[in-house]
Order: structure tokens, then C-alpha cells, then sequence
């Protein structure tokens, strides 16, 4: 089993830059008496450094969670803190250490994208060339002078990271950064997060439903599901304890063998004129049922385990109905 | 950490460049320079005798009214009502000034200054409304407030230097427009009208020009706290609307000794030149009471402080999301 959040910080290997325990939260439904739970004793611990990835499906939890942390949403239970400090009580004596794009991008529309900046600067006393340091470093320079509403989705989600990295921050949260951006985008962003998290001064959470970006950009991971953390810790170690490898299997017929697998209950696509499985678990169980209906494999090699796997099987309970109070 | 300064000076940097709230002052600023230049055609001058014939008929008539008014007391039977018979009394009857008896149309410095200020200052305190519902609404529906959040935590913080912004705004904006009045008027009153011999009521005109920056500071924030409750700009100007056609029509008609605590009764109450009176008839008696200025700004501060409480209470425990 991957190290756990809390085990991590018990242990005191590292300084937890976040550290949610037994975070409660639920939302009560308009017009209904039930209120929908939303976190569910959430443990949850980031150790400062690197990047961070905090991983769920839609509706676990994860942009209530990092609300919590920023103060913007009040836990009916449990304590927080972030850098050490009480949230929502102590935010304010290191909030200016704290960087965060959660959501859209939410900077005024009229406004150009150098001068929303340099009115957000204004509010931390930051110096003007900072913003010019960060439209720097998210590409945005030549781009500046556009009016926030003409900017493009990628464009707006870059002037997100730049507001969220003016204050230089020590914590950097990020929800989705991806969203929205074109492939040489995501590899900018991507790059731009892991010299952040390289840089020993900050520690980058970053929340996402890109797997393979997670995979690229982080050290660590943390998965939460239905409410509560179901596993955290290094990417290689969470990938070797849940991920069930997957298999490819070379056979001549690759759609009617793919059949043949979909029939049996297996989720499996074709692949350079291969039939990757996912997840199958015992591999001769496939060479056994392909063999039955006549398509003989020539090979069969179970790949390595992929975070997409571990994500699938520690969140598959996920799709169950959410409980009501 | 930001400083005071810091905040206040970048929300007045938001709220200046709101396009609702540019385009608000631009309508004022725009409205008075039609006003102004439609006075000077509406107004013409008048001869020194065309004056003396209007003051002497003003003078007749209020002390025609006077002398009607006694004989009606004195004539009274015991255990007959005085403001049934015979109306109201001299000092609190509208009896006008003597620019209603001049032939022309002429500019009287020494009234219209006054009359005209109070007429700016009430047009620019329901903009002055707008722009409080417009900034605050906006702020809401954009999400402005929780990305805010996340630069300041303390939300009441950041709320007073919203209001502090805002207050500051209109206000210097109200200041600059009654004191172009002034100066328009000394113009109008030299080209189209009559300078003197009567001085200006200064202490009368700057105390009501005062009063009229206030009310428009207290519209602003009337409408910025609206907003901050309802979180839109619609809402608040629906609620708005609401309240002074139906609360105020159903008070009006139901207990009309209530209008005391109404707020467009207060607003022209703070907006008078003197004791503001409001009259009804009740049991086929006339009724009246009078709000002072002072009166009806506490009433006003006491409706908007109200306002900005629990609209303060709610940001302070409300979820942002």
C-alpha cells in the first residue's frame, strides 16, 4: 500500500504545508431538507515541496477541499491549516504566502490582462515588475494589453496562473491549470509547475482531472474519493500498490477477438494493430476465452502499471450514489 | 499583508473602471450640461420694474393670507379644529416666492441656486444609487469577491474599503457638481436673470449643497449594501422598486402617520431647504408633522448602517462559492 497522508506527517519526514483532518462538509440542497455531503472526514496532508497532485472524480470534493484551504468555504468539522496555521482563523498572517487559481479565472473582464494584475499587486503592496515577471513567465507578455474578455480560454487560464504566482508564494494552488490550453500550452504550464515545485521554495498543489498531466508534473499524489482520501503518496509507490497492469495482446483478428473480450465483461481498445486491454488482472484468463472462440495470441505482455489504472481502481466506487444527511 | 491604503486604493481603481459605474457618472455629467444649457435658454432677463411689481404682489398675497388666516381663528366657534377650518398656518403654507409673479421667465440668483441645487442633488443621489447596485452587483455576479478573498481574508476588511472606495467616489463627484453649480449659476444669474440686490443665502445654499453630497454618499451605500444582500444588481433594484411602490403606497394608505419613517420622506425631508412637513387627512381632519433635516439623515444612516450589519454578518459566515 502507498504511504499515507497522515503516516507521512506522523512520521515527520517533511513540514506539512496543508493538513486537513476529519474535514466535514455538506451542502444543504435548496428548497429540501437533506444536505448532501460532500466531505466526509477528509484526512489529507501535503508535505512541503514539489508538486502535489490531488486527484478524484467529478463531485469528490476536491475544489470544496482546496476552498476550505483558502478559507473561502467554512468546514462544518474537523481542523485546517495551511502553513502551519488555522484556517479560516490564522489565514490571514500567511495568506500572502499563498498563491491560488481555483475555478475559472475570475479577473475583470474589461480590464487588460496587465493591469487586472496590477491592481491584484496593489492589494499585497507587491512591486510593479513583479507583474512583469509573471506575465513573463507564463507567456502572456506580448498578449498583455488584451482586455481579459477578448483573451482566448487559454489565454485566461494563463493570466489565472500569473495572478496566482504574483504573490511568489510558498503554497501554490491550482485547480485544473490545463483547462482550456492547446498541447504546446499544457507543456508550458506543465513545465512552468515542476520548475516551481524544483525550486524548493514552493510547494504546488495541483488539482486535476488530466491523469497523464498528473503523471508528468507530479511527485506525489493524493486521491480522493466520495469524500475522503482513499490513497496518497509518491506517484511510483501508488502506481506499484494499486495499478493493475495492463495487457496487450498480439492476434490477427483484433476486432473480433476485441468482441470476443467486450462479451466477457473486459474494456479494451485497439491499438498499432494490438488489443490493449485494461486491467484484466490474470492474463491467461484472456488467452483462454480468445482461445475458445478460435483467435490465437501470438504474444501477450502485461504492461506497466499506469496512475490511469489506480485512479479506476481506487475511485470506482465513486459512481455509487452520494449519501444524504 | 495589504495596508489600508493598498485596499482602498484598488478598489477605487475597480470601481472607477466598472463600465456601468463610468457610464453612470458620464449620464450625470452629461444630464447637468444639458440641464445647464437648457437654462440658459429657458431663462430670459428682467426689467428692475418687472422685480418690484413681483415682489410687491408676493408681499400682498402672503399678507392677505396672513390676515385671512387670523379672522378664520378668531371667527372659530369653541371645540372646532383650527387645521380643518382654516388650513394650515402662514409660516407652514407654500405660498411660493415672487419669481411665480414675474411676467418672464428670469434667473433669481438668490432663489433658484437653492432651489436648483437640491434639484442636481437629488438627480445625482438616484445615481448615485445606481452606481452603488451596479458596483456591488457586479463585484457578486463576476466572482470578483472570491477571488478577492484569496488577496485579503478579512472580508469585512474588504468590504469597508469597497464602501470606503465607493463613498469616496461619489462623493468627490457630488462636491464637483454643486460646486459647478455654483458657478454656472453666478453666470446664469449675470446673463439670463437678476444679481441682486438681495444677497445669496450662502450659509443656506452651502449648508443644503452639504447635505445634498451626503444624501448622495448615503443613496451610494444604500445601494452597494442592497447589493451586497441580494448579490446582484437586479435584485437590489427590484427590491428597490418593489419596496417604493408597494411598502410605501401600502403605508401611505394604511397608517399615514408612518410616513415618518419612509424613506423617499426622509430623502426629501434631508433634501428641503427647511422643515420638511408631511399632511393627510384623517376623520375629515387635516394632520401634519415635520421632519427635521437632522431627523431624517439619522433615520437614513439608521436604514443603511441596518443594511450593511446584516449584509456584513452574512459575507463574514457565508460560503463563497
Amino acid at each position: 500500500m502507498g504511504t499515507t497522508a497522515g503516516s507521512v506527517h506522523e512520521r515527520g519526514q517533511c513540514v506539512a504545508v496543508i493538513e486537513l483532518m476529519g474535514v466535514r462538509k455538506s451542502f444543504r440542497r435548496l428548497g429540501s431538507l437533506e444536505s448532501s455531503v460532500v466531505l466526509d472526514g477528509l484526512d489529507f496532508v501535503v508535505p512541503e515541496g514539489g508538486v502535489h497532485g490531488f486527484l478524484g472524480p467529478n463531485g469528490a470534493g476536491k475544489t470544496t477541499s482546496l476552498r476550505i484551504m483558502l478559507g473561502l468555504v467554512r468546514a462544518d468539522g474537523g481542523t485546517s491549516k495551511i502553513l502551519g496555521r488555522s484556517v479560516p482563523s490564522e489565514l490571514g498572517t500567511v495568506l500572502a504566502q499563498v498563491g491560488a487559481l481555483v475555478d475559472a479565472p475570475r479577473l475583470f473582464p474589461q480590464w487588460s490582462g496587465r493591469y487586472n494584475l496590477q491592481v491584484l499587486a496593489k492589494y499585497a503592496g507587491l512591486a510593479p515588475y513583479r507583474v512583469e515577471q509573471c506575465l513573463d513567465l507564463v507567456g502572456m507578455s506580448e498578449q498583455a494589453e488584451t482586455p481579459f474578455k477578448g483573451c482566448s480560454l487559454g489565454m485566461k487560464q494563463r493570466l489565472g496562473i500569473a495572478a496566482a504566482v504574483l504573490k511568489d508564494p510558498r503554497l501554490l494552488i491550482l485547480d485544473e491549470p490545463a483547462n482550456g490550453l492547446d498541447p504546446a500550452g499544457i507543456r508550458e504550464i506543465r513545465d512552468l509547475v515542476k520548475q516551481l515545485g524544483a525550486s524548493g521554495r514552493t510547494t504546488v498543489l495541483v488539482s486535476s482531472h488530466q491523469l497523464q498531466e498528473v503523471e508528468l508534473m507530479c511527485d506525489r499524489v493524493s486521491i480522493l474519493s466520495r469524500g475522503r482520501l482513499v490513497a496518497s503518496g509518491a506517484m511510483s509507490d501508488l502506481e506499484r500498490t494499486y495499478g493493475v497492469p495492463d495487457v496487450v495482446i498480439r492476434v490477427d483478428d483484433t476486432l473480433a477477438s476485441k468482441l470476443v473480450l467486450n462479451e466477457a465483461g473486459f474494456t479494451c481498445e485497439v491499438q498499432d494493430g494490438c488489443l490493449v486491454v485494461r486491467s484484466p488482472g490474470d492474463p491467461a484468463v484472456l488467452n483462454q476465452l480468445l482461445a475458445a472462440k478460435g483467435h490465437f495470441a501470438s504474444a501477450l505482455v502485461p504492461q506497466g502499471a499506469s496512475l490511469e489504472s489506480s485512479f479506476l481502481e481506487l475511485t470506482t466506487e465513486a459512481t455509487t450514489a452520494r449519501p444524504t444527511r | 499583508m495589504s495596508t489600508a491604503f493598498d485596499l482602498i486604493s484598488a478598489e477605487s481603481s475597480r470601481l472607477l473602471h466598472r463600465r456601468a459605474v463610468r457610464n453612470a457618472f458620464l449620464a450625470a455629467a452629461i444630464c447637468f450640461a444639458v440641464g445647464a444649457i437648457s437654462m440658459f435658454a429657458y431663462f430670459s432677463p428682467a426689467s428692475e420694474a418687472d422685480v418690484a411689481a413681483a415682489r410687491a404682489k408676493h408681499l400682498s398675497t402672503a399678507t392677505d393670507s396672513a390676515t385671512s388666516y387670523a379672522e378664520c381663528v378668531k371667527s372659530l366657534p369653541p371645540g372646532r379644529s383650527v387645521s380643518s377650518e382654516c388650513g394650515l398656518a402662514p409660516a407652514d403654507q407654500e405660498i411660493g416666492n415672487f419669481t411665480q409673479y414675474l411676467g418672464t421667465k428670469t434667473f433669481v440668483r438668490e432663489v433658484h441656486m437653492t432651489e436648483l441645487a437640491q434639484l442636481i442633488g437629488l438627480a445625482f443621489a438616484a445615481i448615485a444609487f445606481l452606481v452603488g447596485t451596479a458596483w456591488m452587483g457586479a463585484e457578486w455576479s463576476t466572482g470578483s469577491i472570491s477571488l478577492l478573498a484569496t488577496w485579503e481574508p478579512n472580508r469585512l476588511k474588504l468590504l469597508l474599503a469597497k464602501a470606503l472606495a465607493l463613498i469616496g467616489c461619489v462623493g468627490i463627484f457630488a462636491i464637483g457638481l454643486q460646486l459647478t453649480w455654483i458657478v454656472t449659476s453666478l453666470v446664469l444669474a449675470r446673463i439670463q436673470g437678476i444679481a441682486g440686490p438681495d444677497p445669496i443665502p450662502w450659509v443656506q445654499l452651502l449648508g443644503l449643497q452639504g447635505r445634498m453630497v451626503l444624501l448622495a454618499m448615503l443613496a451610494a451605500l444604500g445601494g452597494f449594501a442592497l447589493a451586497n444582500l441580494t448579490r446582484s444588481t437586479a435584485g437590489a433594484m427590484g427590491i428597490a422598486f418593489g419596496y417604493t411602490l408597494v411598502v410605501e403606497g401600502a403605508v401611505r394608505w394604511l397608517s399615514p402617520s408612518g410616513q415618518a419613517w419612509l424613506v423617499s420622506d426622509n430623502v426629501l425631508a434631508f433634501a428641503s431647504p427647511q422643515n420638511y412637513l408631511v399632511a393627510w387627512s384623517e376623520d375629515g381632519e387635516l394632520r401634519f408633522f415635520r421632519i427635521s433635516n437632522l431627523q431624517a439623515g439619522i433615520t437614513m444612516a439608521l436604514v443603511v448602517g441596518l443594511m450593511l450589519l446584516v449584509g456584513s454578518a452574512l459575507l463574514r459566515r457565508q460560503d463563497l462559492t
